[in-house]
């Protein structure tokens, strides 16, 4: 299996070189190419699920390719159990985002689709990077296609969007690169070699203050992208002016790139500084729960309703990472597909809705149940997996989250669980105003119910929505071994002993409690 | 055999050795002398460049194209033969090493992109003036001169050469008002520097006793710097400040750029200031390495201003060679934070970003160049280039690629120069510049990102743009793209070559 991810990485790629060979005027070639390449890539990520053995290596299927000598930067790939999650949802959701916006994206159709095919490319990089060097060039190289995504195929203030998103991510992701540099010089400060590699970068124990600035430096970056109260600003705009597809992928995918970044980069690298850092960005993720539940609940809009449930959900994956424990690590990488699969179906809703209106105003629409009863029944089961309904997907992460939370934040759990009943109450009375009552709207009378594509698009996505929901089993198990060692490593003070680390969770408990006593009040 | 013609082979046996290094430059200008010569004897036809006359094309355009190629060919020779001819001559007047090499196949390089680019310009405009390809061969001439340049004298000599071509380069359509008033401006400003950097010089021979480089450096080496002496370096800072336009001196850059001749601007902003920044950088590094405890600080305030006055005027800019203008200011700054994180990683980077900055300008110049239209340059980005995208497609992303590459997005030559400025000044422990490096950088994203945004994302409300893209010209924008993704996606050969073409600058003699 040489090369396996390579092959996996760079197909999108090829498919768009492919792409670029067909006339643009025939939109139809364009479309079943562009599906057709997007089928064949999952098929072939798709082996990923059951080649990747859980209790193997750290990092699976690695490819180790001098790349820059002079700079010891080496083309250096793995996945470990969240990677191969997230590959798999992202090559998911691209042949579904090439169905969801079949009928949505009437204009320079190949463009669009070239650009979602290297997007794919620039997320599935980042995903596998082991290398920061290598991470850094992926994780920039998906601004661009995202940027021209919204930028050229969105609503009417597409270009304040984009441009704010791309600078916003811009401005994370340069912080980054010089914490990375600095890094980089530390380490061969120590060892004399020059690497940005992320293991040997891993195994140099960074001091105190500085590992405090580079957490710092590499927490903004993705803090940003999570993205967390308050960096979350570009959030709303870029998603209701994306269309369909792009809200699609920058809500399952890109959102994802922030948290994974906090698991696999920020964290391990600088566990002290992570630890010490605890109580405020716990205490930040609580806010964003909050607040993002609270703006959500007075949205007419319900794109802008689904945006701000992200900032909402994506607290709970940020505070189960802070859990520092297994159960609520693997809580918030089980909400991180989670999120991805319900909000990821929430955004092709709306597109479906807005094909039919042109319009995202909740008080535009009213008892389409009786019109579209196909689409009122997937629309019910991905708002009730969005809300946390047992035997749903939703449950299984919010449960596993709180209670690792739990253990060591009594406090802000409390606090964090009016979240889930906030999120109850805004998603059920949007639901509600849109699907119930009398049809009073004439427009809405003659809309047609879903088509066989549009089922097509939606059907994958309900059926994980149970299936995590019934059976999580499979999931948690892939990823455990890789969340155990994650645990081991954040919690583990250089030079001592795994016992020690009770008390100084223990000690760091009080912290906690004040914050958000004092944050409580803010949103 | 005639005696005389024997004793004269004899003097060449013995010069011949000494014209190597030198050689670039003389090919530069023995077909830049043919260019005029040859234009004797093109009498019958019709001149340009008054409006609306059409002229006849002539011969010195590939006259000049040649001579470029040869001289580029005999860089790569130079390079070649480095180890066993590196080193001074002409008394130390000149000194081959590899920094200079790198950057004499930079300043050939955008030299060469230049004349293709220049050649469907002044075909679509009317110039078929020899004159102004001599002009450019001659500039291209000094810009060596100073690359290579071992003594104080020689970098003037250089300087003066390269601009007396460029003050006439940038009026040459004299029938604009525009053209006439950036050569003014140019040719005025340029002149006051001039002063500065004599005066200068003239200090640092009064403390020195000589204008060789190597022999300053021995000079000065031993403290307390003398106030005569620091005098005479501030004074240079000034007069290299003028000539890679560092904010504040940088006032005459915006007018001149817009109002030059497009490929004329091009030419500015990438051979004057590789040339200008050459020199500073020689001087800096090998020469004044002693009082770096005293120029350090300064250029670090430099490079502050210029950074973020580059970057923050270019944002309220329309026109986009006013706009590239004030971002080839904020790229000074950022080459300015090589030459102060003062090691040779620093130089590296340094030679390293001179060639993806020239690439990538080349680049964006280039379309600007093939955007235009008869009697019009088409430069407001507003207006212009309003959705452009969709009429000429691959102009537009090569146009968005240069754009990126200079935010210093991967993967392009733009990213892996920032990288290697940023690692330079991060391990040379200046964390502060190299963060407000990032953070203009953020700001310049914004004005990138306008141009993409008004070919992309906005519908052009002007009659489309008739524009064919000359063959010359696509070969240049080829190259120029090819560069700037191959640079930038395998980086590593190339920042191999740079890091071994800093041993020898600090190993000067």
């Amino acid at each position: 299996m040489a090369f396996y991810l390579t092959t996996i990485l760079f197909f999108p790629i090829l498919g768009a070189v492919m792409l670029a060979g067909i006339p643009g005027r025939n939109r139809a070639a364009i479309r079943q190419a562009t599906l057709a390449i997007a089928v064949i890539h999952f098929l072939i990520a798709l082996p990923l699920w059951w080649l990747y053995a859980p209790g193997g290596a750290d990092y699976q299927f690695v490819e180790h390719v001098p790349w820059i000598d002079s700079l010891g930067v080496e083309y250096h790939l793995g996945v470990d159990g969240v990677s191969v999650l997230l590959t798999l949802l992202t090559v998911l959701l691209t042949p579904l985002a090439v169905l969801g916006s079949w009928r949505y994206i009437d204009h320079h159709v190949k463009e669009f689709h070239i650009l979602l095919l290297v997007l794919t490319t620039g997320m599935l990089g980042v995903f596998f990077a082991l290398d920061l060097f290598v991470f850094y060039v992926f994780w920039e190289l998906m601004l661009v296609p995202m940027y021209f995504l919204i930028g050229v195929w969105g609503g009417e203030q597409r270009v304040y969007a984009a441009v704010k998103f791309f600078l916003y991510t811009f401005l994370g992701g340069v912080l980054m690169l010089v914490g990375i540099l600095a890094l980089y010089f530390h380490h061969q400060g120590v060892t004399g070699v020059y690497t940005t590699s992320l293991a040997d970068l891993m195994a140099i124990p960074v001091p105190g203050e500085l590992q405090l600035a580079l957490f710092l430096a590499f927490a903004i970056a993705f803090a940003i992208k999570v993205p967390m109260f308050p960096f979350h600003t570009w959030l709303p705009d870029a998603h209701v002016q994306a269309p369909a597809a792009g809200s699609v992928i920058l809500a399952a995918v890109l959102l994802k790139m922030g948290t994974y970044g906090f698991y696999r980069f920020a964290m391990p690298l600088f566990p002290e500084a992570a630890r010490q850092a605890l109580p405020w960005i716990a205490g930040l993720a609580v806010v964003g729960v909050i607040y993002g539940a609270m703006v959500a609940l007075v949205q007419p809009n319900v794109k802008k309703l689904v945006a701000y449930s992200s900032v909402s959900h994506l607290g709970f994956v940020m505070l189960g990472l802070f859990a520092l424990n297994v159960t609520g690590v693997q809580g918030s990488v089980i909400q991180m597909i989670n999120h991805g699969i319900s909000t990821g179906a929430l955004f092709f809703i709306c597109g479906m809705l807005y094909e039919r209106r042109h319009t995202y105003e909740i008080a535009q629409f009213g008892g389409l149940s009786t019109v579209m009863p196909v689409f009122a029944v997937l629309f019910m089961i991905v708002t009730l997996s969005s809300i946390g309904l047992p035997g749903l997907n939703g449950f299984v992460g919010e449960f596993l989250i709180l209670v690792g939370m739990f253990q060591n934040h009594p406090w802000m759990t409390g606090i964090a669980t009016a979240g889930v009943i906030l999120a109850a109450y805004y998603m059920l009375r949007m639901f509600q105003s849109v699907m119930f009552g009398d049809v009073e709207i004439e427009a809405n009378r003659k809309l047609p119910d879903l088509s066989g594509r549009e089922v097509a698009v939606l059907l994958p996505l309900v059926a994980l929505i149970v299936w995590i929901g019934v059976y999580p089993a499979p999931f948690l198990s892939r990823t455990e071994p890789s969340v155990d060692r994650f645990v081991e490593r954040v919690t583990r003070t250089a030079g001592t002993q795994p016992a020690e680390v009770a008390e100084l969770d223990a000690d760091e408990a009080e912290p906690p409690e004040a914050v958000p006593a004092g944050l409580e009040g803010r949103p | 055999m005639n005696p005389e013609i024997q004793e004269l082979l004899v003097a060449y046996r013995v010069v011949r050795p000494a014209l190597f290094p030198v050689l670039p430059a003389a090919v530069l200008t023995l077909f830049g002398l043919l260019a005029l010569l040859v234009d004797v004897f093109e009498l019958g036809r019709t001149r340009g460049p008054a409006e609306g006359e059409t002229g006849t094309p002539i011969m010195a355009p590939y006259l000049a194209l040649i001579g470029t190629a040869l001289a580029l060919g005999c860089v790569g020779w130079q390079a070649a033969r480095l180890e066993t001819a590196g080193g001074p001559y002409f008394s130390g007047m000149v000194v081959l090493d590899g920094f200079g090499v790198f950057l004499s196949g930079v300043v050939l390089a955008g030299t060469l992109l230049t004349l293709l680019l220049t050649i469907g310009y002044c075909r679509r405009h009317d110039i078929h003036l020899a004159e102004y390809y001599h002009l450019i061969l001659m500039a291209a001439a000094g810009m060596l001169i100073m690359v290579l340049a071992g003594n104080l004298i020689t970098i003037f000599v250089g300087l003066e050469l390269m601009s007396v071509g460029v003050y006439v380069l940038t009026g040459f359509r004299r029938t604009r008002l525009r053209s006439v008033e950036g050569a003014l401006k140019y040719f005025v400003l340029g002149a006051f520097s001039t002063g500065f950097f004599l005066y200068g010089m003239a200090l640092v021979y009064g403390a020195a006793g000589t204008f060789d480089l190597a022999g300053i450096r021995d000079a000065v080496s031993v403290p307390p710097a003398s106030p005569v002496l620091l005098a005479g370096v501030a004074l240079l800072i000034v007069g290299f400040g003028f000539k890679v336009a560092l904010v504040p001196f940088h006032m005459w850059s915006p007018d001149v750029y817009q109002g030059a001749p497009a490929p004329v601007t091009a030419f500015m902003a990438t051979g004057v200031k590789t040339a200008g920044f050459a020199a500073f950088v020689r001087v800096f590094m090998s020469t004044f390495d002693g009082l770096a405890d005293q120029w350090i600080p300064v250029l670090w305030a430099l490079a502050v201003l210029t950074m973020v006055v580059g970057n923050v005027a270019a944002i309220r800019q329309d026109d986009i060679k006013r706009m590239l203008a004030y971002s080839s200011i904020a790229h000074a700054g950022y080459l300015l934070v090589a030459l102060i994180a003062h090691s040779d990683i620093g130089t590296a980077a340094f030679l390293y970003y001179m060639a993806a900055y020239t690439l990538m300008t080349m680049g964006a110049f280039g379309i600007v160049i093939v955007l235009g239209e008869k009697g019009t340059e088409n430069t407001s980005i507003e207006r212009d280039y309003a959705g452009i995208a969709w009429r000429h497609p691959l102009l537009a992303a090569a146009m968005a690629l240069f754009m990126f590459s200079l935010t210093g997005i991967p993967p392009t030559a733009g990213f892996v120069g920032k990288f290697a400025i940023l690692s330079a000044a991060v391990n040379s422990g200046h964390v502060p510049l190299a963060v407000l490096l990032v953070l203009t950088s953020v700001i310049s994203a914004y004005y990138y990102l306008k141009v993409v945004v008004s070919m992309y994302m906005r519908a052009s409300e002007r009659e489309p743009i008739r524009s064919q893209v000359p063959a010359m010209a696509a070969i240049a924008l080829l190259i120029a793209v090819v560069g700037v993704l191959g640079l930038g996606i395998f980086p590593g050969q190339w920042v191999e070559m740079a890091r071994a073409s800093v041993v020898a600058v600090t190993g000067l003699p």
